[in-house]
């Protein structure tokens, strides 16, 4: 009897030896058919490289004919692709001097030009980043036998900025007319000849619109639910309007708001986004709210190469709201000095300065500004835009003073307190730093001050928010936390003791 | 209010003026030359009396190039390299220094005698007839590649046959072009371009006829029997264009046949030195076709031909052997009593009461076609036989197989 | 005392080097993986830390395949070139091959002499040579072997617990890793779990000192004390897996090429497709099949339970789809994505232990002594050669089995298309290689060109082993990359891909290639023909890339080479010390485990002679079927099936030989009749199926109808005959049927005829003589253009003629848009058209519209090729407007011209007409091309048919069509200003070149019929030459 139980136990335990291993090699082989299926077939095909968002300066062909053969559009399509295609392919070389792409856009003598330039700079180790602004070319003659064009390209803006191992050194905006001939071989358009007939400083010309009449009681705004993300999926109408009234009976008159770059589709922006926010600012309308509208949330690249595809963000934008009387003014980077450091403070300054240009060529009306993070950098290009606005989150006695210096700095120009406030958490992070009364106390003081001085100010949120996008202050619970209590309005939606000082008496 | 603005206004204005001051005064250029020659020593030199070392940006049509100074006492020159003020156009050079903005632009001219002539001409092959015209384009270059500077004078000179012409133009936009119209004849035309004694290579445009006109069509064959084997040829006349020249070789020119009972048969051939030929083989059953020939969309035959075929084959006969299971059918005769060439199709369909069972195509042989129904398939009973041949038909009632 | 060398490795590993040395420079190169491991070498040699390569497919990632081997190639390539590369790294694996199973013997058997002995018989082992010479999978064997020299390390970790041997095992696990993913996967569960159990027996051994005695308890008390260090090798490999190839597994995720999959040998039931069960089951096995008694009764004694257990389940994975539980265990998706083939090799490998075992107890052992007791020393003397016989047999046949069947195509001389690709700029282009086989990894290896097909997944075609011409038709034919086309597609809309030249080794393709729109250029000198299609733009310089972090190209650069110096610092010790015994060194624990082979069962001895008893039967039963299944003459459907075999290779004299004599045709004429008619079924048809139904049967004689179906390269065809097959002397011959004895009426005639020569480039210099050479792009005119729909399929119907005065290749591309001008389709006309047009010759054209072919993830690449392949678009919206875009090259080939419809006759709905060939080329396959036209001569609809069979010159071919019954045409839209000819609009073509057209010539060519949607038919001619003199 012994023995057989003993077997009776040996069969039990090989059997269920062969169960773990079959269990087992059912799980590796699902595991590893799961890593290998699932794949969308269609993204073997790799074809050409997409052309559009690359590189896409203003350009206006002149419609006035041309000598030769008659030019139609699908031609003038493909002209102008190569042709902006060999502006970028310069440009690139120019920055990293290298020759990739040149031999598909220039012509073989063309080309030997462009390398001198390449090996040289390459030798004393100077790289230029440039781009074009804008474009105005115009088709002279285009031959019989659709091979040979000649154009005319004047007014182009050029800003290029020169870097000396890899040290910034010196950067102008200039603007040139070329005549060029171009070759069409292997089905692409080559550039054979490139003469530049002129070119000259650009006297930049800023025509300043005033705001002084208009005495600004604002707020920045993001609804309770979706802060930072205000055009995203869960846009609604109601909670809008509602806030708005809100903010009316309050005695508030300008709300701030903030338009993501990338949510709102980069260079081709989506039409539906911007039908979202012209809901927005008729429903401001409605509440008799004036907006400021802040543009390029969330982008921090300003690389020259990216300019035009920004420009054209703009672009789509202004022209789309320029009409709407809801607007007050454009505000077009949120506390770009941030980035000074981590991008170069000259890049960013001529990225500012050009797309006050662009957005001023569009705008005639309203005016612009810069918000700025601190007092100390409020007189950067203080005659690009129409009134100064600035941050102000330090000591808020010395606020009063340090203003005044300010005033004395910039005598003309409209002084705007473009952010203050104080978060009255007091939680684990950070404990017994701020409370409400002591917020309450702030906003008092502030009010003092702003009504003494009759200064607009527009201040830092409505609401309390219960998450905060790690895009904004990045993931540290010590600082994210604070950060969601800076609202008039807790998280439960009852008014904290602030709300009384949230406008002027 | 009022005295608020003055002073402020002239407070603006003492800043730029101090500001401006100050540039002038220790930066000034010298040279006061503002166009050069293509690939002659440029020298862009300064009066700097401020002690800041300056650099210079200088900028062509093709790329931009940083300089430094080569000091002498108080005046700094800058040499510009030769592979920059070679190119012709706007040299932009523009002062790098924290205190001026200082910039300015030099022209540069290209020379005066062209090295070489770049001449493209498109479409290479024009119709005859003077509506059509191709286009020539001259970009005359000098030595460093730079175009010629506007209105230089290039001659442009065609040959073709006996006239030979020169016409005077002048280069506008860099380039000069000329349309020239095709001559009424087909040909070669020759053209080339000449500018300050440089001439270009010669390029040639081929002239080809204009589109053909109406044309007439024959036939030859060696008899006019429906025998199914013998080939009948038809040929165009000699087709030409409008202008008298002869349409060029390789034209698709095809025949349309149309038969008794008015099928549509189809030949073509290409032509040579404007002939076009082509062949179509006897119909195997008498019959009487209207030929006409067309060079589709463009001309046609002036007239149709029309072709009789007489039976080649007037009867045949046939025998029964080994219980009416071998159809030996023959021989059948052309029309001369000869045994028509192999080839001939005869078909032969079996029938069940009316119904098709079994039909089968077989060609002639020395005048002899021989069919046998095996026993083990149809088994033995009474059957129709039909058999067809060179548009004969014989109809065999109630045979009976055993 | 000091070791002495053990003399049965050193003449094993020498053995080796010697016999596969020598034997791999004739199987390497033809094996199904050598020439893709060269291909990843030598983008390893020009790239290392690149992964991304755009040689194949539009460009992929080297990361979908273990790099080690490749590395290890691409490294030893810098000396003296990749092949040098290859064998060098081929000699090492078969090295570490014979050294791994004498360590894993002497681990499993801790007897030297065993292990030698197995190491001697590894040498000849069928299943390795098979992997080596018949597969080439160098990663997996080196993979294997390395596990192997693994398990003694890891069984002394698990047993001693000392560091080091814990960092030695890891260090050849990660070696593992790195040169094929899939082996210390599985090998650790069938190899690495039985050794543990193994250590946990020995340990309680140890304890109780008998096998025998050890309990069920004392098991799992030791078990549970060694958990800590199992636990411990266990998670450490797993990262060990993990980490090595990080960017394997990150990029196998979503890299769809390798996720294609493909009908596999290993998975069908080895009974039915005897041929999958060769290659995977008798061939891996070998000889071991004859002594599966001894390894069960050895594998289930106490101490390798586990080792036991774990070789059943792999010998049942083996079986593939013979028997359902693979599919039950590995789960229906797994099973279809491994191959199965490994679980043997694997088995094969675990038993060689126990076969060297077996030789040194029947050589040496009890074995000896208890055979000659009970039999005899003559029987075992015989029954030893018996065995060492069949042992040489299966090692002879498997050498030779890539010699008789082979896997690979003839060996293709790659100097001239490299050569070629490198004239003129030609490697601007992509390119696309027919009929190659694996050899195209070996081209693409050689020339920096980049090719549109990719030969990732080169599943195991198998060595077509019967002689039926069923199972023969060779399934390597070229039939698309999933996701990216079809051949159909790649051949119809070429500049999608940039493809512009294919190299055609196959004669098989010509037809749809003619078709298609490509012209021939030049036979090469290796007898490979180039095609070229005219109007494809060249690739721009830069091309789109998936580029992944920079840490993983890092990492796939530099860990795998890492793990191969660790290994050796590591483990060169103690190779150091044991290969040339320089330090007297402890005793390794499983030393003392050793088995005294004393009384060997006398039942094992009766079992294993009735299973060797069976064995025989069933093979000679399996014999006898092979040979019924091939032999010609034996029975009447034999000879049938013989005879369009002998047809379908083209081995005439074979053929003649089954024709019945009495009908006494002469071999001359059998062969004037048969051979010299050329045509799409005669001479570029493979048989697919053939079906016999006897319909007169008698006992000399058979009547039967015989369906057989045909794949050509255009279409498939069915046709039906009758044969009738008598019996003389017992063997059965055919009746054959006289043929057509048509005479033509010339015995010599003479033609005129236009011929055309184009200089090309006379010299690439400055910009001006690259614009000089450039010919005129010749004139189109498209005269009339409709988009129609039929039953929820959209076409755009026409015509199109050449207006100018040089012949014309045309190309035409359609685009479908919808209402606001979103483009939803775009395609090229593929063979409903006349590609070549001589001056002023018209052709009428339809454009269908395909989407991509097979890109869902559950389709994979069919069986065989299919040339009615066609995957409709889906289209989200309704197209409502078309734009043509018609391209003409002057082209100077194909223009044959002189096809003649000489008869025509139509009764309702059947059209029966003759063509009749008046040229002086043989045409192999005439193409009718219909159109259809309304009531008021609009064109409605484009058909064609290809003619079976070719005409010979001045002979007559009857063709009959059904009248195309189309009812729901609908004409969408018919307006014609998107039309384009080269880049200009049509209308002011047409204005300019031919200001008055005469529209009712085309009304001439109208053929009268009366149909309820359309009154007249069009008939046009075009006609592919074979092969033109």
């Amino acid at each position: 009897m012994v023995k057989n139980n003993k077997y009776f136990i040996r069969v039990i335990a090989m059997f269920f030896y062969i169960i773990v291993i079959s269990i087992l090699l059912f799980l590796v082989s699902s595991l590893y058919t799961y890593l290998n299926t699932g794949a969308d077939r269609s993204k073997m095909l790799h074809l050409e490289v997409k052309k559009i968002d690359q590189y896409l300066p203003k350009i206006a062909w002149a419609e006035n004919g041309n000598e030769g053969r008659f030019v139609d559009d699908e031609t003038l399509k493909n002209i102008e692709n190569d042709y902006l295609d060999a502006w970028y392919v310069n440009h690139v070389s120019n920055k990293t001097n290298t020759t990739a792409g040149i031999e598909d856009y220039y012509t073989k003598n063309a080309r030997k030009k462009i390398y001198d330039f390449i090996d040289e700079n390459k030798k004393n180790n100077i790289s230029i980043a440039s781009t074009t602004i804008n474009h105005n070319p115009d088709i002279l003659f285009f031959s019989e036998d659709g091979q040979l064009i000649v154009l005319e390209d004047k007014e182009v803006i050029e800003y290029s900025s020169i870097y000396e191992n890899d040290k910034f050194l010196y950067d102008y905006t200039s603007k040139a007319s070329y005549k060029m001939m171009l070759l069409l071989e292997d089905g692409f358009w080559r550039i054979r000849h490139k003469i530049k007939e002129n070119e000259e400083d650009l006297i930049k010309n800023y025509t300043n619109v005033s705001i002084d009449t208009f005495e600004i009681r604002g707020i920045n705004y993001y609804p309770q639910k979706t802060p930072w993300d205000t055009f995203g999926d869960n846009f609604d109408k109601d909670v809008l309007d509602k806030d708005f009234k809100l903010l009316n009976n309050a005695n508030i008159n300008t709300i701030r708001i903030f338009i993501p770059y990338v949510d709102f589709g980069k260079a081709n922006v989506d039409q539906e986004k911007i039908n979202k926010l012209k809901t927005l600012l008729d429903i401001a309308e409605t509440n008799n709210l004036k907006a400021v509208v802040t543009l390029f949330d969330f982008y921090g690249n300003y690389n020259v190469l990216d300019w035009t595809l920004n420009h054209r963000h703009a672009e789509a934008i202004v022209t789309n709201l320029k009409d709407h009387n809801a607007i007050l003014a454009w505000d077009i980077k949120n506390e770009p000095d941030l980035d000074f450091n981590s991008r170069g403070k000259q890049n960013v300054i001529a990225w500012l300065e050009h797309m006050s240009l662009i957005i001023k060529s569009i705008d005639k009306k309203h005016p612009i500004t810069i918000g700025w993070s601190n007092i100390e950098s409020a007189s950067i290009l203080k005659d690009a835009i129409d009134f100064i606005s600035f941050h102000y989150y330090e000591d808020v006695d010395l606020f009063e003073e340090k203003f005044n210096q300010l005033k004395k700095e910039i005598p003309n120009k409209k002084l705007v307190l473009g952010e203050y406030g104080l978060s009255s958490y007091s939680g684990f992070w950070r404990p017994f730093a701020s409370s409400e009364e002591k917020q309450e106390a702030y906003h008092k003081k502030m009010q003092k001050v702003l009504t003494e001085k009759n200064i607009s100010f527009m201040s830092w949120t409505l609401y309390d928010f219960d998450k905060v996008p790690k895009e904004v202050v990045g993931s540290l619970p010590w600082r994210t936390n604070p950060q969601k209590r800076f609202g008039f309005i807790d998280t439960k939606g009852n008014l904290k003791p602030s709300f009384k000082y949230i406008s002027k008496q | 209010m009022v005295l608020k603005r003055l002073n402020s206004i002239l407070v603006f204005c003492f800043v730029v003026n101090m500001l401006t001051a100050q540039k002038t005064n220790d930066i000034k250029l010298l040279t006061q030359k503002k166009e050069f020659i293509s690939g002659s020593a440029i020298q862009l030199s300064f009066k700097n009396t401020s002690e800041e070392q300056i650099k210079l940006i200088v900028k062509n049509s093709y790329g931009t190039r940083i300089l430094n100074a080569s000091q002498k006492e108080n005046t700094i020159n800058f040499i510009i390299p030769e592979y920059i003020s070679k190119v012709r156009g706007n040299l932009f050079w523009k002062i790098i220094s924290k205190s001026n903005q200082l910039s300015g632009s030099i022209k540069v001219l290209p020379r005066e005698k062209p090295k070489t002539i770049e001449t493209y001409l498109g479409p290479p092959s024009i119709i005859a007839g003077g509506k059509d015209f191709t286009m020539l384009v001259t970009i005359p270059t000098d030595k460093f590649d730079n175009p010629l500077k506007e209105k230089t004078p290039v001659n442009i000179k065609t040959q073709f046959l006996e006239n030979e012409s020169i016409s005077e133009e002048k280069t506008n936009n860099i380039i000069v072009y000329k349309n020239i119209f095709s001559p009424l004849k087909s040909g070669r035309m020759i053209i080339s371009s000449e500018s300050h004694q440089l001439n270009s290579t010669e390029i040639d445009a081929a002239i080809m006829p204009d589109n053909a006109i109406n044309y007439d069509i024959f036939y030859s064959q060696n008899h006019n029997y429906a025998d199914g084997n013998q080939i009948t040829s038809f040929y165009t006349s000699t087709i030409r264009d409008a202008h008298q020249n002869i349409i060029s070789d390789g034209t698709y020119v095809y025949f349309i046949v149309q038969n008794k009972n008015n099928k549509i048969l189809k030949t073509s051939g290409t032509t040579i030195n404007g002939v076009a030929t082509a062949k179509i083989i006897h119909p195997d059953k008498e019959d009487n076709w209207q030929i006409s020939s067309y060079i589709q969309g463009i001309a046609e035959s002036n007239k149709t031909l029309n072709l009789t075929f007489n039976k080649a084959v007037l009867d045949y006969n046939y025998e029964l052997l080994d219980h009416n299971r071998t159809i030996t059918v023959g021989p059948i005769k052309s029309f001369q009593n000869q045994m028509i060439p192999d080839g001939l199709e005869v078909s032969l369909t079996l029938l069940n009461e009316g119904k098709e069972i079994y039909k089968t195509l077989k060609t002639s042989r020395k005048g002899f076609v021989s069919f046998k129904i095996d026993k083990n398939i149809y088994p033995d009973g009474i059957y129709d036989i039909r058999i067809k041949s060179a548009g004969i038909t014989k109809e065999l009632q109630k045979i009976k197989l055993w | 005392m000091k070791e002495s060398t053990n003399k049965y490795l050193i003449s094993a590993v020498i053995l080796a080097l010697v016999f596969h040395g020598t034997t791999i420079f004739f199987t390497l190169e033809s094996t199904y993986d050598a020439l893709i491991h060269l291909f990843f070498a030598e983008h390893y040699s020009t790239s290392w830390f690149e992964p991304w390569n755009y040689k194949w497919y539009t460009g992929f990632t080297v990361t979908s395949y273990p790099p080690l081997v490749h590395q290890a190639i691409a490294a030893l390539s810098l000396i003296g070139g990749l092949k040098f590369g290859l064998f060098t790294v081929a000699l090492i694996s078969i090295t570490l091959f014979i050294t791994g199973v004498f360590r894993f013997s002497f681990l499993m058997t801790s007897n030297r002499k065993v292990a030698g002995y197995a190491a001697l018989l590894a040498v000849f082992s069928s299943s390795f040579l098979e992997t080596l010479h018949i597969f080439g999978q160098l990663p997996s064997i080196i993979g294997v072997s390395v596990l192997m020299h693994a398990l003694p390390e890891i069984y002394q970790w698990l047993k001693t617990g000392k560091i080091r041997y814990f960092f030695t095992s890891l260090s050849l696990i990660s070696v593992t890793v790195t040169s094929h993913h899939v082996t210390p996967i599985f090998g650790m569960l069938f190899f690495i779990f039985p050794l543990i159990g193994m250590v946990i027996l020995d340990i309680c051994y140890d304890e109780v000192q008998s096998y025998k005695k050890i309990k069920f308890g004392l098991f799992l008390k030791v078990f549970f004390r060694q958990l800590k260090r199992n636990l411990i090798f266990g998670f450490s490999s797993l990262f060990l897996i993990v980490f090595c190839i990080l960017p394997y597994w990150v990029n196998s995720k979503n890299n769809p090429i390798t996720q294609v999959p493909i009908p596999h040998g290993s998975r069908d039931n080895f009974l039915e497709i005897t041929s999958s069960g060769l290659v995977f089951f008798l061939i891996p096995w070998g000889v071991l099949l004859i002594l599966l008694p001894y390894f069960f009764y050895r594998y289930y004694s106490k101490r390798y339970l586990f080792f036991g257990l774990s070789f059943t389940m792999l010998v049942i994975l083996g079986t593939g789809g013979t028997t359902p539980i693979p599919r039950m265990i590995l789960g229906d998706n797994a099973f279809n994505i491994l191959t199965l083939d490994r679980f043997t090799l694997w088995a094969s490998i675990m038993v060689l232990p126990l076969f060297g075992e077996f030789a040194y107890r029947f050589v040496e052992g009890d074995i000896k002594s208890l055979i000659q007791r009970k039999f005899g020393a003559v029987y075992h003397r015989l029954a030893g050669g018996f065995l060492v016989a069949i042992f040489l047999f299966m090692a002879i046949f498997t050498m030779s089995l890539g010699h008789f069947r082979p896997s690979q195509p003839q060996k293709i001389k790659m100097l001239p298309i490299v050569n070629f690709l490198n004239q003129d700029q030609h490697f601007k282009w992509r390119f696309l290689t027919l009929g190659f086989g694996d050899q195209m990894a070996w081209l693409s290896a050689q020339t920096k060109a980049l090719t549109v097909d990719g030969n990732y997944h080169s599943a195991r075609r198998l060595p077509e082993l019967t002689t039926r011409p069923i199972e023969r038709l060779e399934n390597s034919k070229f039939k698309g990359v999933a996701g990216i086309g079809s051949l159909q597609q790649f051949l119809t809309v070429p500049e999608k891909y940039n493809l512009k030249y294919i190299f055609s080794n196959d004669k098989f393709y010509d037809p749809i290639l003619y078709f298609c729109g490509w012209q021939r250029l030049k036979p090469l000198e290796n007898g490979v023909m180039v095609w070229e299609k005219l109007n494809v733009p060249p690739l721009s310089s830069i091309l789109p890339k998936d580029n992944i972090a920079t840490w993983q190209k890092i990492m796939w650069g530099i860990i795998p080479f890492l793990t191969v110096i660790i290994a050796f610092l590591l483990n060169v010790q103690s190779i150091f010390i044991n290969g040339l015994k320089s330090k007297i060194v402890k005793k390794p624990d499983y030393f003392n485990y050793k088995v005294t082979y004393n009384n060997f069962p006398k039942l094992m001895l009766t079992i294993s002679h009735w299973w060797i008893f069976l064995l025989l039967i069933v093979f000679s039963y399996g014999g006898y079927i092979f040979y019924i299944k091939n032999d010609d003459q034996i029975s009447s459907n034999n000879v049938i099936k013989a005879y369009y075999d002998a047809i379908d290779f083209k081995e005439f004299e074979k053929g003649f030989s089954l024709i019945d004599p009495e009908q006494n045709i002469k071999l001359s004429q059998y062969m004037l009749e048969v051979s010299v008619t050329d045509g799409l079924l005669s001479s570029y048809a493979k048989l697919d199926a053939i079906k016999l139904k006897p319909i007169k049967k008698s006992n000399a004689k058979v009547i039967y109808e015989v369906k057989t179906k045909w794949i050509t390269p255009l279409e498939k065809i069915e046709n039906t005959e009758l044969i009738s097959v008598v019996k003389r002397k017992r063997k059965w011959y055919i009746q054959k049927n006289t043929l057509d004895t048509d005479l033509p009426p010339d015995q010599l005639y003479s033609i005129n005829k236009t011929a055309y020569f184009n200089q090309g480039r006379r010299r690439i210099t400055t910009e001006q003589t690259y614009h000089e050479d450039v010919l005129k792009q010749p004139v189109l005119e498209i005269i009339s253009a409709k988009l129609v729909k039929v039953n929820n399929s959209y076409a755009i119907i026409g015509e199109i003629q050449n207006i100018d005065n040089v012949p014309s290749d045309v190309v035409l591309k359609g685009t479908l848009y919808n209402d606001n001008n979103k483009e939803l389709a775009s395609y090229n006309a593929k063979y409903h058209m006349k590609h070549k047009l001589l001056p002023k010759e018209v052709s009428s054209f339809k454009i269908n519209f395909e989407g991509i072919a097979w890109s869902k993830t559950k389709d994979s690449i069919p069986k065989t090729f299919n040339p009615d392949e066609f995957t409709p678009v889906e289209f989200s919206e309704q197209p409502t407007k078309f734009n043509l875009q018609a391209a003409g090259n002057v082209s100077n080939s194909d223009l044959f011209k002189n096809i003649v419809l000489s008869d025509l006759e139509i009764q309702n709905e059947n059209v029966t007409g003759t063509l009749f060939n008046s040229g002086i080329q043989e045409i192999t396959v005439p193409q009718v091309l219909v159109s259809y036209y309304n009531d008021d001569k609009e064109i409605v609809w484009v058909d064609h048919i290809f003619v079976k069979d070719g005409i010979r010159q001045q002979r007559k071919r009857n063709f009959n069509f059904n009248i195309n019954k189309h009812q729901n045409i609908k004409i969408i839209s018919s307006d014609m200003k998107n039309c384009f000819v080269n880049g200009l609009p049509n209308s002011s073509i047409s204005d300019k070149m031919l200001p008055e057209r005469n529209l009712n010539h085309n009304y001439y060519n109208f053929q009268k019929v009366d149909m309820d949607n359309f009154k007249f038919l069009k008939i046009e001619m075009n006609s592919y030459i074979g092969n033109p003199n």
